[in-house]
Formats: structure tokens, sequence, C-alpha cells
């Protein structure tokens, strides 16, 4: 890595480029929560654009978002957790979306808070509602859906919420 | 196919992790990706007894070694054995506990190990603690003892 002396006056910056190609420069230091990132960077691959294809702009966008926000040494817990709370009230698409990159990414605390969030989505609701929510249809006949609610019964029981919320 | 479905596996899987054992289970339903994606989860079987352990640690372990040295260890065991599940959901086939409490560090300990099992989908529950004088049974079957469990124990076949 070559030792310029503008590095020490400068911060390092590194340049990350959505698969739409559209580019966004952020501080190496908030980048490295991405192991993935943090790996390329390790590499020698910092001084150079850091191509993201499989994160479109729209996503990326949320992505800095959220980095930026949890590198901030002027927020405190409290803001920080109302700020997740916030962030994943958008629609189910760009969660998903969100949750792939992080993945990708590998932002750890990024993948659990949409995992959650998508996992609320599924709470307490019925397996027909949540088909409903995410858009999935079954490829079962009726003849195994009733043979895999067979072996557990247990998981079928009782009450669940029929709503769409 | 729907986005969600297009995930890859470990990615709805760690949704999974973050469901109730009922609402997880359900999900096997939903398509055959779902299915395929319950039916990857691990397999466990905690069988941790402390009086085995204890004869096993204390006939390896250096003359003079104190019980209560040796009980730590047999808790750091048990410890051990349930980091997997703070990070993945498992299909638990028996979770099996016999210990004797002696502090209430330990009884912390049990309410936590307890918690995590839960969170899982438990075929057979079979859970022994003595405390001083009194004697404390649960087992799934019977679930009117006195050790409070959460009510998702009870989710189990």
């Amino acid at each position: 890595m070559a030792e310029a002396a503008s590095s020490t006056i400068e911060k390092n910056n590194l340049t990350l480029k959505s698969s739409y190609g559209d580019e966004f420069v952020l501080e190496e230091s908030i980048a490295i929560q991405s192991v993935t990132i943090k790996n390329m960077v390790e590499d020698g691959c910092s001084s150079s654009v850091i191509p993201l294809s499989k994160v479109d702009t729209g996503t990326l966008i949320k992505v800095i978002e959220y980095m930026k926000m949890h590198s901030s040494t002027s927020s405190n817990e409290e803001e920080i957790q109302n700020f997740d709370k916030e962030f994943v009230r958008i629609s189910i698409k760009t969660i998903l979306n969100i949750l792939e990159a992080a993945n990708f990414l590998d932002i750890r605390s990024l993948l659990d808070l949409c995992a959650e969030a998508v996992a609320n989505r599924i709470k307490n609701k019925t397996p027909e509602v949540v088909r409903k929510i995410f858009n999935i249809t079954s490829d079962f006949t009726p003849e195994e859906e009733a043979e895999i609610r067979n072996e557990t019964p247990w998981a079928f029981e009782g009450d669940l919420d029929h709503s769409l919320d | 196919m729907d986005r969600i479905s297009q995930l890859p596996d470990p990615i709805l899987q760690h949704i999974l992790f973050f469901l109730p054992p009922k609402d997880a289970a359900q999900t096997s339903v939903l398509s055959k990706t779902w299915l395929k994606v319950w039916n990857l989860l691990p397999v466990f079987t905690f069988d941790f007894d402390q009086n085995l352990s204890i004869r096993e640690l204390l006939s390896t372990e250096k003359e003079g070694t104190k019980q209560a040295d040796v009980r730590d260890a047999f808790l750091r065991i048990i410890e051990g054995s349930l980091i997997n599940l703070r990070i993945q959901k498992a299909i638990i086939e028996k979770f099996r506990l016999s210990l004797k409490l002696s502090d209430l560090k330990s009884a912390s300990c049990i309410d936590e190990w307890i918690g995590l099992a839960t969170n899982n989908c438990i075929k057979e529950l079979d859970f022994h603690v003595k405390y001083q004088q009194k004697d404390w049974y649960i087992n799934s079957q019977d679930e009117k003892d006195l050790y409070i469990l959460p009510g998702t124990a009870f989710t189990a076949k």
C-alpha cells in the first residue's frame, strides 16, 4: 500500500460501485463493517473501485445509510435502536434485497436486523397468509401438504392471525 | 419464483432462527423450497448428567481437585455444547438435563439454557433438577410441576 503523505491528512476513502454502475465514495473505516469489503481492502484492492455486482443502487444506498449510522460516534445506543426500528419499516421487497446484500457483504448485524424483520412478518400468521404476504405459490398437492401437516401436528394447532397486517 | 424463495438456503434458515418453534415448523408447508430448508436444520441430542460427568471428570483430573471446580467444569461443558443454539435453529431429538443446584448462579444458567433449548423444536424433554432437600422433576409429559418452564417447551411432540 502506498504511504502517500496526503493519506495521513485525508481519510482513506473507498469507492463502491453498484450493479447499475453508480459509484459511492465512503470512508474506509465505515465500509469495512462489511467483512467482504474488509477482506478486499486487506488483499490490496483498496486503491481501486470495489464493484458490487450483486447489489443494486437503491439497496446500496440503504446499506451505506446503515453503515454510516452504525459507525457514527456521535449517536448513542438509543438513537441506533430507534434508527434500526425505522430502517426496517420498508417494503418486504426492499428488506429482502438488503438481506441478500448484507449476506453477500457479510455485515452480521444488518443480516440479523433484516432476518428478524422478515421473521416478524411471518410470526403468528397462518401459512396461507404468509404465502400471500410473500407471494409464495405452493407447489404441493393437497395430499402432500396434508402429509407434511400430519408430521408436525403441534405446529398447526390453535388460533392464528388470518389478517394480512 | 417469488423473491423470498430465491434467497440462498442459509439466509432462509437464518430467518427461521428468529421465529418461535411453532412458526418455524409451519414454514415447512409453504412450498418445496421451505420444506427443504426446514429439513436441513441440524438435529441435536443433548444429554447432561451431572453425576455421570462429575465421576468422569474426577477420574481424569489430578488428585486434590475440588468438587466445586469439577462442577464448574461440568457447567462449562453444557455451555459449550449449547453454543450452536445461539447462532442457529435446530431440531432437538432429546434434551436431558440432570443436575444439583447449589447456588443461584447455576439457577440463572438453567433458565438461560432452557430458553435457548425451547427456542427450538424439542421432541423429548427430560429435566431433573435437585435443589437442597427438594426434588423437582419435570418432563414433557408432566407439565404441572414446580419449576415453571417457558410455554414453548410444550410445543414439543
